[in-house]
């Protein structure tokens, strides 16, 4: 049960589905690949022990599986070329492998698409944290016009036109009239993707099975990177609590010194104390979701950790106080990536299970 | 806790007052002993029923008076010298007339510096840290040349100093660097910002082993907070690993050297296993001690670790 998304990540073999924008031809849309149930009760090991579900929206099969029909489902564009799924993309963690997510056109939108995996542990969404929910975020990038570039108005006729799609809007939400108005809403895509986003978890890591206790489940290597992942190396002054985000934001000076400079949370609270920061991202699962960074701007791991090494961008200001030169030599920085392959890897898809013991 | 600081403070400036009547009886040290402990745990039990600070001053002033008038009469004689030991461990009241008087009052010069050496570890426990000092160097000075134990109380004064200026609750915690059980270099400073608690350990010592799973307990309270166990381990290398694997120790340790006297463990003038170091976000000693009150430690750990998390949060503010 628990290596379900494990799986997922696994499935390299997908398509490569690289944005074709220059032919102006649509990318090719990702296909669902996830196992055919996702589990909604079991997290994996090492994870928080609940899933930040509101009173509203509690988790359950029939809105997960609406849910993930919608993420996948191109209907959700203005154009039906390009679903959640484009930049999020299942075979690359959720996340884009473009520098700057592509949205509907071709159209470049700003920033880096950031990985869906753990953001049930998320305390605020988006980059720059404008949304408080999941549920709140998950509507957005409908109506963004470099991202689905729908409208409200024009999907809900859509969707309230296909019988299948109400139906399970229906199931999903107990509702008991077969009126598409009442139970094909905005707010109830919003909870259905919401639903689907939080079994997305990823977590059983050797890190995890080295932590309750067993030794032999990291190398070396991975050993050593963690300590300095815990201590010189500074890392875990924001990758902190065990999902290794701590959902606040710092400037640590990626895209310093650029035109036009993105301010972040800035846009979200219009603070000036706020500007140039952004959220910080779970570690778990990193692995699969390059390029780095709000900006995509870092292409490896071993490139992110050079940056923190030597200090962000020195120079910039508004640099946060936790950042500094870190001094580590060229085998601490493998030790380190290293370190963060581990915590992408599930022990379960080695192990089979054998872990659950513990 | 607070109320007790300044009550210390207080106390200080008192002096002491001649104390009064012999008592017809003479009580042998044991009975003596027990009857001082039985005003201890009095006052304690009173103490901790009071409230509020102006009463709390007054039982400490009252039963202060109790224990001086209890032991005044025995401090010239030999029966003080094996009462010493535990009146040094009170805390609070104010035995400074009663140790003052037994160096005064012994006739022989190494029954004087025990005395002072008892009063200097009463100072001690109760963190008047300046006093200790100012003590150690009057101890240095006049009974310096005296044998203490295998060396001399100039010696035992000059380590007790070390400890005070260094390893006492509220120091800074001398800079540490050593292997891990890996052979990798590692500091102490490599953890500012979190707390740590540094464990004198040896798969050797069973009062150690015992402590595993209250470690492991900890590592897995605190997992992935500001909060790191590091051991020291005086253990052969390869007993120091298998012990780390086998009975699942999954935090760093330096190894100290593969036996008890390393390095670390004479800095830290660890001569008795297993110690506990406690150290704050700040790299300020907040404990060192032998044994472990587990309640105490967690408690102890909870509000440090709370304090460096909340430093945080209004360092963003």
């Amino acid at each position: 049960m628990m290596h379900k998304l494990v799986l997922v990540l696994n499935l390299t073999v997908a398509v490569a589905v690289a944005a074709d924008d220059q032919d102006g031809k649509p990318p090719e849309l990702p296909q669902d690949t996830l196992p055919a149930a996702l589990d909604i009760k079991h997290i994996p090991a090492g994870l928080p022990e609940t899933r930040n579900a509101p009173k509203d929206n509690p988790l359950a099969d029939a809105r997960v599986a609406l849910g993930r029909r919608l993420f996948f489902d191109p209907v959700m564009s203005a154009d039906g070329t390009v679903s959640c799924a484009t930049c999020h993309r299942p075979d690359h963690g959720f996340a884009s492998s473009e520098p700057i997510a592509i949205g509907i056109g071709g159209r470049k939108g700003t920033r880096n698409a950031p990985s869906l995996l753990n953001r049930a542990f998320g305390k605020t969404f988006f980059w720059d944290g404008r949304a408080a929910t999941l549920e709140e975020q998950a509507i957005k990038p409908i109506v963004n016009q470099v991202e689905l570039g729908n409208s409200y108005p024009v999907l809900l006729k859509k969707l309230s036109a296909d019988e299948a799609i109400v139906k399970q809007f229906a199931a999903a939400f107990d509702s008991d009239t077969r009126s598409a108005e009442t139970v094909v809403t905005k707010e109830n895509i919003g909870r259905a993707l919401a639903a689907f986003q939080r079994t997305l978890l990823i977590g059983n890591s050797p890190i995890d099975a080295f932590q309750m206790g067993d030794h032999s489940a990291m190398t070396t290597e991975e050993r050593q990177g963690f300590w300095l992942f815990e201590s010189r190396a500074g890392c875990w002054k924001c990758h902190s609590g065990v999902n290794y985000a701590d959902e606040q934001f710092h400037n640590t000076g990626v895209s310093f010194g650029t035109k036009n400079r993105d301010t972040g949370r800035f846009e979200a609270t219009g603070k000036d104390a706020d500007k140039f920061q952004f959220k910080t991202p779970t570690l778990r699962g990193v692995v699969h979701t390059a390029p780095y960074m709000h900006d995509g701007s870092l292409k490896t791991l071993k490139e992110v950790v050079e940056f923190y090494n030597k200090g962000g961008a020195p120079d910039d200001q508004r640099l946060d106080s936790r950042m500094s030169a870190l001094g580590l030599d060229d085998e601490e920085i493998e030790h380190l990536v290293l370190f963060m392959k581990a915590l992408s890897r599930d022990v379960s898809a080695k192990t089979d299970g054998k872990t659950a013991q513990n | 806790m607070r109320s007790l600081c300044v009550c210390l403070a207080l106390m200080t400036s008192q002096s002491c007052l001649a104390q009064e009547p012999t008592p017809t009886k003479q009580l042998s040290s044991r009975a003596l002993a027990n009857e001082f402990d039985q005003v201890w745990q009095r006052f304690v039990t009173a103490f901790r029923a009071e409230h509020v600070t102006d009463q709390r001053l007054k039982i400490i002033r009252d039963y202060s008076q109790e224990a001086n008038q209890l032991l005044a009469p025995y401090l010239g004689k030999e029966t003080i010298r094996r009462v010493l030991p535990i009146m040094a461990s009170a805390k609070v009241i104010d035995l400074k007339p009663s140790f003052l008087g037994a160096v005064r009052e012994q006739s022989e010069p190494r029954f004087k510096a025990t005395a002072l050496l008892h009063f200097v570890e009463y100072l001690g426990n109760n963190r008047r840290t300046e006093e200790c000092l100012v003590t150690l160097n009057h101890l240095k000075k006049n009974y310096g040349k005296l044998k203490y134990k295998q060396t001399t109380f100039a010696a035992a004064a000059d380590e007790a100093s070390y400890y005070f200026r260094n390893l006492a609750v509220g120091c800074e915690a001398p800079s540490t660097t050593g292997q891990d059980s890996d052979g990798r270099i590692f500091s102490l400073s490599d953890y500012e910002g979190k707390v740590v608690m540094l464990r004198f350990w040896g798969d050797w010592c069973p009062a150690c082993r015992a402590m595993y799973p209250y470690e492991r307990e900890l590592t897995q309270r605190y997992r992935n907070r500001k909060f790191a166990l590091i051991g020291v381990n005086s253990d052969p290398r390869k007993r120091c690993r298998s012990a780390q694997e086998k009975s699942k120790l999954t935090w760093r340790s330096f190894w100290d050297g593969g036996s008890v006297g390393g390095p670390i463990a004479q800095l830290y003038q660890v001569e008795d296993w297993p110690r506990i170091i406690i150290i704050d976000s700040n790299g300020v000693i907040r404990m060192n001690a032998r044994g472990v009150d587990e309640d105490y430690v967690s408690n102890l750990l909870d509000r440090l670790i709370q304090e460096a998390e909340q430093l945080e949060v209004s360092d963003d503010a």
